[in-house]
This record gives C-alpha cells, structure tokens and sequence, in this order.
C-alpha cells in the first residue's frame, strides 16, 4: 500500500465523491479516505436530487464533468421539471432517488477510476511542512504523504445528534463523529463555528393511507440530469398531504423539551429549510403546512416525510404525524433528529477553495457551512479539480457570477458572513436569465474540457451546437417574409418567433425545407435554445449588457497585501469585514456586508 | 494620489476680490497643527485647547509679524462639515493676506483643495447624501429666492426621503417576488398585480412630475431669460437700458446700433432675470450686423420668454409685424412670446390687445416689469419641485422609461419581472448615492466652487 498520494480527500459524502474523481480524473494520484466505504454517498436527509436552483446547480457539474447527474439518473426513480409554471429560467429538474442505488452506483463509479484508491480511517490531523499541507494523520497511526487535501467531512467534525432531551455524539444516526480534526485545524489559525441542521422521522409504507392524500407525478417525458444519460423513467408515484391544527397543537405542546427551544443546540439552524417546529412556532397564522411523502426507494418500506424536519422528542413526533390525513396509523421506522456539527467559515477561503491560512489545504461541502448534496457536490468539484491543477502547476478554475451559479455560490461563500446553512436560490443569482438549466453545457462544457474532465467529442459537439445557435439566430433575424393581410410589412421570422403564440413549427412553413435554416431547425436542442433565445429577447441582452457594465469593477484588483488598518477614512465596520475577506476585486467588496458604499469609494481611490 | 484622503486642504471659502471679510477654511487631520503654526491666540492658550465651536480672537504672524488679526473657530472630526477636524478663518477680505495665508499654510503641509472637495469628503465620511451634496452646490449657485429655499428643501433630503422610500417599496416587492419564485412549488403568490401596478405607477407618476417641472426649477435656479426682439430702432435697447437703470448698450437714433447682443442681470421680486438685447431684424447688408441678427434668431429657443417690440409710431407696419410674430410662435411653440408696443407717448394708434409702454412714462416699464416678474415668481407647487441637475435628470428619465417599460407589458414572467425591478433600482440608488462609482463622484463634485 502506498505511502504518497497527491491529492487526499477526507469524507465520502457528496463533496468527496466529486473532489476525488476530479482529483483523479485530472491525472493525480488521489486517495479518499471514508469512515464506512459503504456509506460513501449516502442521501442521509430527503433521497432526492435537484429542485429549485439546484437543479441547474446539477446540470452545470455535469457540464463540467462531475459525477451527481450520472448517479442521480442512474438511481432515479421519479423525474420533475420544477417551475414550469414560469419561465424556462426557473425551471429546475428534481429526482426521487432510490436511497440504496444512489450509494451503489456512486461506490461502483469511484472503483472504476483508475488513480483512485479509497480507505477506511478517521483523520485526526493533518501535517504541514512549512505552512503547506505534508501529510495526513489516521486514528489508527498511519501517517499519508500528500500534496493536497481536501476536506469534505460534512456533519461529522465533533458532532452531536439531539432527539427530544437526548442527545450523543455522532455525524449520522448510528455513525461516529471525527472529535480531533477540527481541533487540528484550529491550532493552524482556522476558525470554526456550530451549526445544526435536521432530519424528519421515516414511516413504514404500508401503514400509510394513500387515499386520502394527494397523487405527485412525475413528468410524461422525464428529461435526465446528464448529457450522457439517453433516458430515465418514473418508477413510483409520490403523495401530498398536509398538517392540520391538531399537529401544531401537539408540536407546541412539546417546545418546552425541543432541544432548539431549550437552547441545547447552540449551531443556528436553516431558515430555508426549518424544522416543522420552527415553522409552527414563526408562522403561527398558518393552518396547515405541506408534506410530501417520499419514497426512499424500490427495494425499501421506508417513506421520507418531506416537510417534518423535527428534533421534538419520540412520543410527540408519533402524536403529532398521526393528526395528518393519510398517517393516522401510520408506524415510524426512524425518528426525525437533529445534528450540530463544527463548520470552517469560508470567508477562510479563497475563491479555488484552497485555504487562505495553509497552502494545499481545501474545504468543501458542508463544513463551509453549506446545506444540500448538489451545492456540496459543486464545491467538492471545483476543490478537487483546483488541487489537481495546483500541484500540475496550472492556475485554479474560478467561475464568475454571471457563468454558473456554482460562481455565485463560492463567491457568496466567500463574501459573505455565514450564519446559518446556506442554501442556493434562484434569487442568488442576479444574472438568472442567463444561468438555465437547459443551457449549462454551452456555457461550462469547454470549462470541463480545459480541466481535463471532459473528452474532446463531447467539448466539440457542444461548441458546434453553440455555433449552430448562433448562425440560426442570425438567419432567423435576417430572413424577412411579407405577412398576410398587414399592409404589406415585412417582419423577420425572429420577430415572428418572439410573439407569445408562436414557436419554430409555427414559423417552419414559411422555409424551403432545403434551406439552411430548415436543415438547422431539425435539432431539438437548437430549436429549445432558440425558443428560449426569443422568449427572453432584450432582457438577455439587458443582462449581458450589465455583466459588460460591472466588468471594470469586477476585474478592479484589491491585492492581498492591503492593510485595511492603514486607510483613513474607512469605517470600522468595513475596514474589519474587509480585513477578514480580504476581497479579490472591488466587484466582490462591494457586495460585502457591512462594507457601505463610501468604504467602496474610498478603495477606489486607494488602488486607482 | 494613495494619500488623497490622508491631506489635509485648505481653501478660500468667501468670494475672492476685496470684501469686508474672509474665511478660510481646512479640514483633514493636520488641520488644527496647521492653523496654529499660523497664529497667536490673544488669550495666549494653544488653539486645541480651545472647546469646538468657539470663536475666538487671534492675531495671523507671517514669519513672526502680525498679517492680519481675525478670528478663529474649530469643530472636532465627526461634529464638523466634512467629518474631519475643521477650522476657520476669519480675516480681512484683502486678496493679498488671504493669499499669503494660503501660501504659508501650503509650507506647513495643507494642499489647496479641489473643486468640492469639503463637500466631497462629506459625502465619503456619511455627513450627507450625495443628493444633499448637490443640493448643496444648487444652494450656493441659486439665483431666485424660491430655488434657495428649493434647495433647502432637498438639503434636509426630502427627495432623498422620498427615493429611499420607493427604493424601500421596491426591494420588499423584490423579495416577495422571489420568495415566490423560488417556493414556486409550494404556489405562494406574495405580491399581487395590482400591488405592483399601484407602486410602479406611484413612482412613474412621481418621477414624471419631477421631470415635467424641470424647466421650471431650471430657470428658476438661473433665473429666467428674456430676449428683447423686433425691428431695428424700434427701441430695445432703450428699453433694456431704461429697465437696467442704466446706460448699459450704446444707443442713438441710427438704425442698427446693436450689432450683437448684450446680457444683464437684474433682481425683481426676488427673481433674478436675464435679459438679452439684440440687433434689430432687418434685411441687413453689413455683415456683421447680419451675423447679429443671426445670432439674435438663435437666442430665441434657449430663452424663457421673447418680448417682441414694435414701434408704435409706424402704424403701417403694425400689421405686418404682428404677423411675423405669429410666425415665430408657430415656428417656436415652446417659447412665450409677447408683444410690446412702444414709443406709446408719441403715438395714438394703440389697440388693448398690446401691452404699450414709453421709456419717458416710468409706470408703463414698472407695469411691464410687475407682468414679467408675476409669471417667474408666482407661486410654483414648490413641494413637487427639486433642483436638479442633468444628472439627476437623466437618472430620473432613465427610471421613468424603464418603469414605462414595465407598465406597458402585462403578463410578463415573474423572473423577467424580478430582473427589470433590478433595474429600476438602479437609477434610484445612484440617484441617493447608494451606489456610485467614481465617475459619478467626480462628476458631481467638479462643478463644485473650490471652498466648499
């Protein structure tokens, strides 16, 4: 067994999966090291993939040749197009995903790649030699020589599982939790903090009554994550139900021994994704909340009561779900928990993901204090590839904001101050229109490429797809043709396509089915891209236009070497934030909180 | 230019030339050293020891000789103008002691400010919004005692108040906008079609007042312009001179003195006025009276207002130039043109229709005066006016067409929506100076006088 890998992942969750293949995939020698093999790539919350933002956070890993959107087609057992009921920039692809096939195909894809090894320990420390990342230390006394290492531990650093007024150490229900690490860690400089996040109880399928809750299916014509995938199927039907009155009165009278309320769990919880106490308790005019049952899989009894996030002790979660129609009966298979765990706070970080402090050392995934598998996975990706290309000597990949939202997300990572699990949203990305989920492998593909992540075939067939986008939409805005019955006026079939009735079977009538255009208007992705191009015509432009506009504030160098102490005029409050961030340009200080806009003005004198 | 803020600056507040008085102004941290390297206290105490806001009496030494004796007033960093240590000086207003001051101040380390450089570092320090600022210059360079108190108004932020407000309004419609988007599954709908309607148009309609009435806060901040117009000899120039009080233009009975045109200045009713005398129009052969002509044509869609003169002793032309003046008024809608008829005491044929006046009868050019005063001095809805300025201006057209925009189409995609929102806040936070690149600042701050 070797001694020396260049690249070290800690953590076989979301983040490690990504981070080791692309680590390997790029030409390093990688080594994963997991507590339990056989957990690498657990669903351990919702088995689901993708949804809102992290749909499109999926296809964009797939465009750059990560793992999530194989896996999840390949384990998916009920497909969503989210949004539909807005325009295609919201829409978001979700999976339903069987919770046993999810971890088997992604342990039987990290076998596969060759200059992956995966090993069984727990880290306690790792080794520096003089301020770069050496070595890593096992619990059992193996020392690993490395070059880099990434960490993707999620909830597992000095963790605790709280139910009800219990509560034990551990990352995962019945799972150890790694007590030394962020010890280690702390001793190099780095920073920690806490944070929880929760899980809802799992309940036996066959004592739930199914009619009286509501059918969820899935699309006719299920679109899968990946662009090597050729199709998916639904397997299973999902259901709705909702909580009622009873449920709140019962959650309430437990809040007095819910380790949130009681203030035993110091972490600060999600917002976005907030346990069905917190929402009874902050929206108290509400008299029902949604929730989804879900599936866990094929082969399994277990159903995932979507919604009912809770760390209330057992009895109540039992009396409580029996008050929702359809689980009047029903049995529960697993109690709903809540975990606290050390996370690293990622203004600690660069936007590589390497950290500020130790040269070779990333973090990915949820000890940045990040909620959800996609968001992780993308972290893990862009880690892994960056530690791979550091030690080949190549400069680090960093996406901007209006290329990816995994741009916004690590941007945002690094910008801003974290206080609770962050989550993407739509929202987040203020270049929305352009960031879709059906466009991610024109925008990232060649990206993935460069990396060494993508083979040539698919770079080539995505750039003449792009370039065939591009000769359509020039065609279609020069092509004039005379309509009926309007004096005459000769519009554009552009023109004709933008108009809210029509689509490109509407115009085709109008060409010679030998034409160029014709030929071009056959590809369904093309004639998708050009639909799209022309429902948001102008407002696509707008954003382009403002990308171009923020450049010169965004490519504004702040060299790390500024003393932030040392300019007069700055305000306290900016000149802290400022020194902790340490912002790459004035586009990314400018979107610091606490920095106002006089401080922005300032260091624009300063470095002009 | 990396120690830019770190200077402390110095400037001439008041107006240069001879005056009774002087001030003197620095800000920046060496401000208080400066100054006291400068002066002697009478009660012989050390200026720093002096509490903030105190005037107190000093001697200026020049190389140990008395320059000038005046007095002395600082304001501690926070609690000043600029929101750096400030102090003033006041002196005699000679040009030659102010300058030496300058100069012995530059020796001990103050740089001479640029043009809105207090104002500026004001701006940076938060002191006040960078719509307060241009209040601020708007204040300074007013000409009417409405735009003072205009600017006054703004000055307290009462814009600002109100473009805080909407900015307000718009980013809590954004945000329920984007709880619904991204929820859009649970099917929230937090902001209704009508809430967003009623707040765009509140800002449309706002917005559209401010620029419909900038004309009007235009010219009441420069004060309005009146062109004198008509044919040569029909007495314009005696009419302006007679109004000025004084023999200003050149005047003889000879058609064609005027061969250019001359403006003056003058107060009435607290509105100052400019007026504009021209040659007189006529098929003329000289070619630089032509060129005067030319000229007085053109001033005629930059001014307020044309005062068209015709001689009233020429009965047969009275027509015919009547005629002329309709022309021009259809040529030039925007431009209130009125018609004067004078020489009124030698003549007898005078119609009601005309205002008539003689410079030899003072009440007809008071009486004209009170008419051309009444229409710039009236009272304005002044609440709905503010001082603004082209920047300004254009922000608030930019707002206007983008909300515009938004208003026309309906059923448009909430995220479309969302994104156009975006932009509307754009223009409203650089109106506030809540974003503002440095091109901006610039902007605002160059057109300011060097003191303040």
């Amino acid at each position: 067994m070797s001694n020396y890998y260049d690249v070290i992942v800690i953590g076989g969750g979301h983040a490690g999966i990504e981070a080791a293949s692309a680590a390997a995939r790029i030409g390093c020698s990688t080594c994963l090291i997991t507590m339990t093999i056989s957990a690498i790539g657990r669903l351990s919350c919702n088995p689901a993939i993708g949804g809102m933002a992290k749909g499109q956070i999926v296809r964009e890993i797939d465009a750059l040749g990560g793992e999530m959107g194989r896996l999840a087609d390949l384990s998916g057992i009920h497909f969503k197009m989210l949004g539909k009921s807005k325009g295609p920039a919201m829409w978001s692809p979700r999976s339903q995903n069987d919770k046993d096939l999810y971890p088997f195909f992604a342990q039987k894809r990290l076998q596969e790649i060759a200059n992956l090894i995966l090993i069984e320990g727990i880290v306690d420390d790792v080794g520096l030699q003089n301020g770069a990342v050496s070595s890593v230390l096992l619990q059992n006394g193996r020392r690993i020589e490395c070059k880099s290492v990434v960490i993707c531990s999620g909830t597992f650093l000095s963790s605790r599982l709280h139910i009800g007024e219990q509560s034990k150490i551990g990352g995962r229900i019945d799972e150890p939790s790694a007590e030394s690490l962020s010890e280690t860690l702390r001793q190099y400089g780095i920073a920690t903090g806490r944070l929880k996040t929760g899980t809802p109880p799992r309940i036996r399928k066959d004592s739930i009554d199914w009619n009286s809750c509501t059918p969820d299916v899935g699309d006719a014509n299920p679109s899968p994550f990946s662009r090597e995938t050729e199709a998916v199927t639904n397997q299973i039907q999902c259901y709705l139900t909702t909580t009622t009155k009873d449920t709140h009165q019962i959650l309430e009278s437990g809040f007095d021994r819910s380790p949130m309320f009681t203030g035993r769990i110091t972490g600060a919880g999600p917002r976005y994704c907030p346990s069905i106490e917190d929402k009874v308790y902050r929206f108290s005019d509400k008299n029902g909340h949604q929730i989804f049952l879900e599936p866990e899989g094929l082969s399994t009894d277990s159903v995932y009561v979507n919604g009912f996030s809770t760390s209330l002790p057992e009895g109540i979660q039992e009396d409580a779900l029996h008050t929702i129609p359809g689980l009047e009966k029903s049995q529960i298979l697993r109690y709903g928990y809540a975990v606290e765990y050390d996370y690293f706070p990622s203004y600690q970080l660069q936007h590589s993901l390497e950290s500020k402090a130790v040269k070779g050392l990333f973090f990915a995934g949820q000890v940045n204090g990040t909620s959800g598998y996609e968001e992780a996975a993308a972290q893990g990706l862009i880690a892994g590839m960056n530690a791979a290309l550091g030690i080949q000597g190549k400069p680090p990949i960093v996406l901007d904001r209006s290329q990816a939202y995994i741009g916004v997300l690590i941007d945002d990572l690094v910008s801003l101050t974290i206080n609770e699990p962050y989550r993407m949203f739509t929202s987040r990305a203020e270049y929305r229109l352009l960031l879709r989920q059906d466009n991610a492998d024109i925008r990232l593909t060649h990206i993935g490429y460069e990396a060494g992540l993508v083979d040539r075939e698919t770079d080539n067939a995505v750039q003449a797809l792009t370039e065939s986008i591009e000769t359509a939409q020039y065609l279609l805005k020069n092509y004039r043709i005379k309509e009926q019955g309007s004096n005459d006026q000769a519009v554009s079939l552009w023109q004709l396509l933008k108009r809210p009735e029509s689509s490109v079977q509407t115009i085709l009538h109008h060409l010679s089915t030998d034409s160029l255009l014709s030929r071009l208007l056959t590809n369904e992705r093309l004639i998708e891209q050009i639909e799209i191009a022309a429902r948001y015509d102008g407002y696509i432009q707008r954003q382009l236009q403002e990308v171009e506009r923020l450049k010169a504030i965004e490519e504004s160098q702040l060299p790390s070497t500024i003393n932030y102490n040392s300019i007069v005029g700055l305000s306290s409050e900016g000149r802290e934030k400022l020194t902790r961030v340490s912002p790459r340009s004035l586009g990314q200080a400018s979107r610091i909180s606490g920095v106002s806009r006089s401080d922005i003005a300032i260091l624009s004198m300063y470095v002009r | 230019m990396k120690d830019f803020l770190r200077d402390t600056i110095v400037a001439l507040s008041t107006a240069s030339g001879e005056a009774a008085i002087a001030v003197i102004r620095f800000s920046g941290i060496a401000s208080v050293r400066i100054v006291a390297s400068l002066i002697k206290l009478r009660s012989k105490k050390e200026l720093s020891s002096i509490p903030p806001r105190t005037l107190v009496n000093c001697a200026v030494l020049d190389n140990g000789a008395v320059l000038d004796e005046g007095l002395v007033v600082r304001f501690a960093a926070l609690a000043s103008y600029t929101g750096e240590d400030l102090v003033e000086l006041h002196i005699h207003g000679n040009p030659i002691i102010a300058d030496r001051i300058l100069e012995l101040s530059i020796e001990q380390g103050a740089r001479i400010a640029t043009a809105g450089e207090f104002t500026r570092r004001a701006v940076l320090s938060g002191k006040m919004s960078l719509l307060q600022a241009e209040a601020v210059g708007a204040l300074i360079s007013a000409e009417s005692r409405q735009s003072v108190f205009l600017a006054h108004h703004q000055l307290h932020g009462e814009l600002s108040k109100q473009l805080y407000s909407f900015r307000e309004q718009l980013l809590s419609l954004l945000a329920r906008l984007e709880l619904e988007l991204d929820f859009v599954e649970e099917g929230y709908a937090f902001a209704s079609e009508e809430e967003i309607q009623r707040i765009l148009s509140t800002i449309g309609l706002y917005v559209e007042e401010l620029i419909r009435t900038f004309p009007t806060s235009e010219r009441l901040s420069r004060g309005p312009r009146i062109l004198l117009l008509g044919r040569p000899n029909a007495g314009k120039s005696s009419l302006f001179n007679a109004i000025l009080g004084y023999s200003r233009s050149l005047v003889s009975i000879t058609p064609g003195t005027t061969r250019d045109y001359l403006e003056e200045r003058f107060v009435h009713n607290g509105v100052t006025i400019r007026l504009i005398d021209t040659a007189g129009l006529r098929n003329a052969s000289d070619e630089i009276e032509k060129e005067g002509i030319y000229r007085a044509l053109e001033m005629v869609p930059v001014c307020d207002q044309i005062l068209y003169l015709i001689d009233s002793t020429q009965a047969a032309t009275i027509i015919g130039e009547t005629q002329f003046v309709h022309q021009l008024q259809l040529q030039h809608p925007s431009v209130l043109i009125t018609s004067v008829l004078t020489k009124s005491d030698l003549s007898s044929s005078l119609d009601a229709n005309h205002l008539s006046i003689s410079i030899k009868d003072l009440t007809t050019v008071k009486y004209l005066l009170e008419v051309l005063s009444k229409d710039y001095s009236t009272k304005q809805n002044t609440s709905s006016l503010a001082v603004l300025n082209i920047r300004q201006l254009n922000l608030l057209k930019y707002i206007h067409k983008l909300v515009c925009e938004i208003q026309e189409q309906s059923g448009m995609p909430t995220e479309v929506l969302s994104a156009l929102l975006r932009e509307v806040l754009v223009p409203i936070s650089e109106l506030v100076g809540e974003s503002t690149s440095e091109d901006v600042l610039n902007k605002v701050f160059g057109s300011f006088c060097i003191g303040k």
